[in-house]
């Protein structure tokens, strides 16, 4: 309790209020706090910097920006504001049901819908992960102590109960009961820098973690405990994906991606001839028995594989910066980013893999 | 009736005969007996003030065009240092047909009007933005952190190495949209202006400005190079420039009204006299404006228009009495004397309701109106002299031609010879409107066009409604140079800035910040708001650019520190050296009143909830801040200034006629072409500005005129014991005649107008035709309707009261 209250007042002076040692949680913060206010209601919602996209089931969600997630049932063609309790930026979406998914974001903020994304409740905020106890392990003495200002950044769930989220500064968050307890337990990576964590994904029943510095986990028991994974480059992934079980694709910085067919072991570096980070990554229906990806750039690139990943092409549109992209249920495909989101058509089938092709390292 | 017009003639006439030279007021004998003296002071007073008149300049100053009073200027002009380059930036997008401008010429054409164009005078050099200014930076993301430096690398030669740096240093720097082009066809010199020259200390001219713009233009736009310019510089450049065209829609106007008052005369000599004497009360007014300090701003340059206007009505009206007794076979001088007598009074006070409708507009606190207002009410002032005085007295020496004397009695000679009611077939129509019938009819008509006018005119707007300038025509060339700025670049041509003081140094506290952000998002909600930057948008970015450039970190950081960090990023115009001074500019998708009241309304509503000594949220500045201000002012203005118009009308009306009934028949016409006027405002979408509220003043000033002429005369039979309908009939002969030429000569001249290449003039144009020639209507029509219900003739006793007017005394 000690320390929850001193978590407290570490914010409210970081807010700039004179700490009121005792009293309830809300009422310390500023009522402008982003955690003390609603997303605000907007027609230009789906037009604000959104981060993340996913599916739930066959409706579009995304979310960014002063917390605003927004869901569409016709395939992008028209959204509507979901109601969300707080206005942090969201980072990171999944559903693990049609109806039931989390969204993640700043201030250490976890969100759950059951209702496929329409409304979305506060399970979990910066002030309560910092009173939570490290559980995870033996965590370096000097490691840093949570922040509640700190993100995270994006959120798994294998089942309705099973998930965790993962953050900055190597912070990774873990519930078996549908989140409403969660445990804290860092030390289950071993992160000793402390390195933050940008997706968490699984590729069949491994479950891989990527992040700054070349960061690369792997868990094969579900989470419980995680394994370093040489990486082949030493910048920062942003994201990862999996064409198919044990075949990986990370990605991130100044156009580094790379593809590895046998769970991380070896890595082929992708040339998709862009210079800009790769910031997000989705599938695509599997035609041929080779699934597609997508894969968009902070320079507002849209790349292409039909080879399960191995090879990229870059599409002739150039769209404002990009960051999350996901495909449709009618074959086509949506990005979000800057401006907010923007559906397009995919190239034909036809020019599969003539960008880049993936060299042998 | 047929008795009442045979004495009426006939007692001009007997009056023609006994005319005593020691009668008559004071003022009369003063000016008439120094004929010769009165007519050699205006000769020389000509000279000297036409040689002033040499000396007027031309000017649009941006300051004398605020409202500075308002809150908002008043918050502008506190923080106007912090503020540098908001409010009037001139825009200079240098575009290439080529498919993009990373070529070296491209670069040394932009490198060469960007030097020279930040020499020009008025300059705010160091606010001066385009790629060649070491001002712009980029900042970028590495394996490392945060990196920084000019946009335009160090060196530049023009290599395609260099021009591949050059690229990517824009495309990190977020000048994307700002200052160049998202198709990389055009980049943009942007360049805040002061309004008094730095160097020299002198205000800033616009016209020199204008033509260094577009001689700047002719050297430099080529094959490949297509140059837009944009800004109220521009606008005020481009006006004065048009003003020539003014000048030639001018002559045209008074051509018209001189071809007119020929036709009407068929008198050379009397038609000339007016024209002239019009013409002198113009040139001392465009002597006595740089005497008395002002300069012409391309909203007075109207003035001199109207005073000529209003000088050949009144001229008209003293031409056409001496004319007339001339006919009766007065001497010239007698006639001309006879009419001064009668008409002096009715001018007098026609000259004064127009000079105070005028100088009411000065309750509008926007010094350029004010100088409007000034300068008409001296013009009015000069026309009593030059137009109630000196014409008389010019005609007393020349006299008219014999044939046009006579010419001009026609239609009460020709009832004279048939011995019958045969009366002129327009002049008995408009009589008609004395009967009962034709009378309500009248009345009721105009009942439903006032309800209907009325109801039309709620609709009215402030402010303007249109894109681009509104003051020039939307396919004139500045107008097609902002729809291309606005429809490449993200920064629309109307910012409306929020400022934000702060204590010294804590401009950057977070809860400042989340204050700035949710008035930020307030307003990004609003339709009429296309996007906004701050340096919460800042913070936000330099949060990602600390995490290697990943959106996931877009967020406004609760670290103190890191915030911190990134101040030396923000954009200049956005935060000040010493911290104490936060702005956000709003860029809207137009400039539309009801866009900017959002806006005002936004801020307004935030500062009193979350003003505090931390931190306060001023509105306005910037061109949108400006205008709302603007717009404010005219509203409260507008309701405030008719009320005044009438009441001054009133009053006078009332000091002419001493009779309330007679103020509601020469009063409710007016009105009826107020509501009216405003409606076709509505219909033409026009909305009240800067530039057309003055012509609703000056609709009513003018308009009183026709009834003050028409009803003095009626009134004046009616005191002699009249009908009504034979006070009008006569009232009509001799001044309603007038009162139709001149309505249909002002109204055609005006109407040319709206020829021109200048959109608020061609408003203004349309708008006073209207006016001019409905209150010529409501004076024919109306009046003498209303004056069926409202009028009767006086007892025979009291008739032979002392009055001025002839047929009095011969009662």
């Amino acid at each position: 309790m000690a320390n929850r209250l001193g978590a407290t007042c570490a914010l409210t002076i970081a807010v700039g209020l004179a700490c009121a040692a005792l009293g309830s949680f809300a009422v310390d913060l500023d009522p402008l706090d982003p955690l003390a206010q609603p997303s605000a209601q907007s027609a230009s919602a789906p037009a604000a910097f959104l981060v993340a996209a996913t599916r739930a089931g066959d409706r579009l969600v995304a979310a960014g920006e002063a917390g605003v997630i927004v869901y569409s049932d016709d395939n992008g063609r028209s959204w509507k504001q979901a109601r969300v309790p707080v206005s942090v930026s969201i980072t990171g979406l999944h559903f693990a049901t049609p109806t039931q998914g989390w969204a993640v974001g700043h201030s250490g903020v976890v969100l759950a819908s059951g209702d496929g994304g329409q409304s979305w409740t506060l399970q979990l905020d910066g002030n309560r992960i910092a009173a939570l106890p490290e559980t995870g392990g033996e965590v370096a003495a000097d490691a840093p102590p949570a922040n509640p200002g700190d993100p995270l950044l994006d959120v798994y769930f294998s089942d309705p109960l099973h998930g965790h989220a993962v953050g900055a500064f190597g912070l990774l968050l873990s519930t078996a009961d549908g989140g409403r307890t969660w445990v804290r337990r860092n030390g289950a990576l071993p992160n000793p820098e402390g390195r933050h964590l940008y997706a968490i994904r699984p590729s069949g029943d491994a479950l891989y973690v990527v992040g700054e510095s070349g960061s690369i986990f792997v868990s094969h028991d579900h989470g419980t405990s995680f394994a370093r994974v040489e990486s082949p480059y030493e910048g920062s992934f942003f994201g990862l994906a999996s064409p198919r079980p044990g075949e990986l694709l990370v990605f991130g910085l100044r156009g580094n991606a790379f593809h590895s067919a046998d769970g991380g072991a070896h890595w082929s570096r992708i040339d998709a001839g862009t210079g800009a980070s790769w910031t997000g990554a989705a599938l695509l229906a599997a035609e041929g028995g080779q699934p597609g990806v997508l894969m968009v750039s902070q320079s507002g690139e849209v790349a292409v594989s039909r080879d399960g990943g191995r090879s990229f092409s870059v599409m002739d549109q150039r769209l404002p910066s990009l960051s999350g992209v996901v495909a449709t249920a009618d074959g086509r495909a949506l990005a979000t980013g800057v401006l907010g989101v923007k559906a397009f058509d995919l190239p034909a089938h036809a020019g599969q893999g003539e960008g880049g092709q993936g060299k042998g390292s | 009736m047929k008795h009442d017009i045979h004495r009426a003639g006939a007692s001009a006439s007997d009056e023609v005969t006994r005319f005593d030279a020691r009668a008559g007021s004071s003022i009369e004998r003063l000016f008439f007996n120094n004929r010769l003296w009165v007519i050699v002071l205006c000769a020389l007073l000509t000279a000297v003030l036409g040689w002033q008149a040499l000396s007027l300049q031309l000017a649009a100053s941006f300051e004398r065009m605020l409202p500075s009073n308002h809150s908002y200027i008043e918050n502008m002009r506190a923080y106007g240092k912090q503020l540098a380059g908001s409010g009037n930036v001139l825009r200079i997008v240098v575009a290439t047909e080529r498919d993009s401008i990373f070529y070296p010429e491209y670069m040394e054409t932009l490198r060469r009007i960007n030097d020279e164009v930040y020499l020009y005078p008025g300059v705010d050099r160091s606010f001066v933005k385009s790629i060649w200014m070491s001002a712009v930076r980029w900042v970028g993301v590495t394996e490392e952190g945060l990196e920084g430096g000019e946009v335009m690398p160090p060196g530049f030669d023009g290599s395609p190495d260099m021009m591949a740096q050059l690229r990517k240093n824009i495309e990190r720097s977020g000048q994307i949209g700002q200052i160049v082009a998202a198709d990389f066809k055009s980049t943009v010199i942007q360049m805040p202006l002061l309004d008094v020259d730095f160097d020299s200390g002198k205000p800033l001219d616009y016209l020199d400005m204008n033509r260094r713009l577009e001689d700047l233009r002719a050297r430099h736009a080529s094959e490949d190079v297509r140059i837009y310019i944009t800004g109220f510089a521009k606008v005020s450049g481009d006006l004065m420039a048009g003003m020539q065209q003014i000048i030639g829609f001018f002559a045209v106007a008074l051509g018209i009204c001189t071809a007119v008052l020929f036709w009407y005369t068929r008198c050379v000599r009397s038609t000339a006299l007016v024209v002239l004497c019009s013409v002198v009360a113009v040139v001392w007014l465009l002597g006595l404006l740089p005497l008395l300090g002002f300069e012409l701003n391309p909203y007075s340059i109207l003035v001199p228009f109207l005073v000529f206007a209003i000088g050949m009505s009144h001229g008209a009206q003293k031409m056409n009495g001496i004319m007339q007794d001339i006919g009766r076979g007065a001497p010239k001088l007698v006639a001309a004397r006879l009419t001064f007598r009668r008409l002096f009074l009715a001018g007098l006070t026609a000259l004064l309701a127009d000079a105070v409708g005028f100088a009411v507009l000065m309750v509008i606190d926007i010094p350029v109106i004010k100088d409007l207002a000034l300068a008409a009410s001296l013009g009015v002032g000069v026309l009593i002299f030059t137009n109630l005085v000196l014409l008389p007295i010019l005609l007393s020496y020349t006299g008219v031609s014999a044939a046009a004397a006579v010419r001009s009695l026609r239609a009460e000679a020709a009832n004279d010879e048939s011995g019958q009611a045969v009366k002129h077939p327009f002049w008995a129509f408009l009589d008609l409107f004395t009967e009962r019938r034709y009378a309500t009819v009248a009345v009721v008509v105009a009942a439903l066009l006032g309800v209907a006018g009325l109801v039309v005119s709620f609709e009215l707007k402030v402010g303007d409604l249109e894109a681009g300038a509104p003051e020039l025509r939307p396919d004139s060339r500045y107008n097609l140079d902002n729809a291309y700025v606005v429809s490449r670049y993200a920064a629309s041509s109307d910012v409306y800035t929020v400022m934000i003081p702060t204590p010294k140094g804590r401009c950057s506290e977070y809860a400042t910040l989340l204050r700035v952000n949710a008035l930020e998002s307030q307003l990004r909600a609003l339709p009429g708001v296309e996007s906004t930057l701050s340096f919460v948008g800042t913070a936000k970015n330099g949060l990602v650019g600390f995490a290697e450039g990943n959106p996931k970190w877009y967020e406004l950081s609760r670290d103190q520190a890191s915030i911190n960090s990134v101040a030396q990023y923000a954009p200049r115009e956005t935060l000040d050296a010493q911290c104490s001074f936060l702005t956000i500019q709003t860029f809207l998708k137009d400039h539309k009143a009801d866009t900017l009241l959002s806006v005002s309304a936004v801020v307004e509503a935030f500062g009193r909830k979350y003003d505090s000594e931390a931190a306060r949220f001023l509105p306005a500045a910037g061109n949108a801040g400006i205008e709302a201000a603007t717009n404010d002012v005219v509203r409260q203005a507008n309701r405030q200034m008719l009320a005044l118009v009438y009441a001054a009308v009133v009053l006078l009306c009332f000091v002419t006629f001493r009779s309330w009934r007679a103020v509601v028949c020469a009063v409710l016409p007016l009105m009826l072409t107020s509501v009216l006027c405003e409606a076709l405002m509505v219909w033409l979408d026009i909305g009240v500005k800067v530039a057309t509220l003055p012509v609703v003043a000056l609709g009513v000033g003018i308009g009183v005129d026709y009834a003050l002429y028409v009803l003095t005369v009626t009134l004046a039979g009616l005191r002699a014991g009249d009908s009504l309908s034979g006070a009008y009939y006569r009232s009509l002969l001799f001044t309603g005649k007038v009162v139709v030429l001149t309505g249909v000569t002002l109204g055609i001249a005006v109407a040319t107008w709206a020829f021109s290449p200048i959109r608020f003039q061609a408003d203004m144009g349309i708008l006073l035709a209207f006016m001019f020639l409905w209150n010529m209507l409501g004076a024919l029509i109306l009046l003498p309707a209303l004056g069926h219900f409202l009028l009767r003739p006086a007892p025979a006793t009291q008739a032979a009261g002392a009055d001025p007017l002839p047929q009095a005394r011969a009662a």
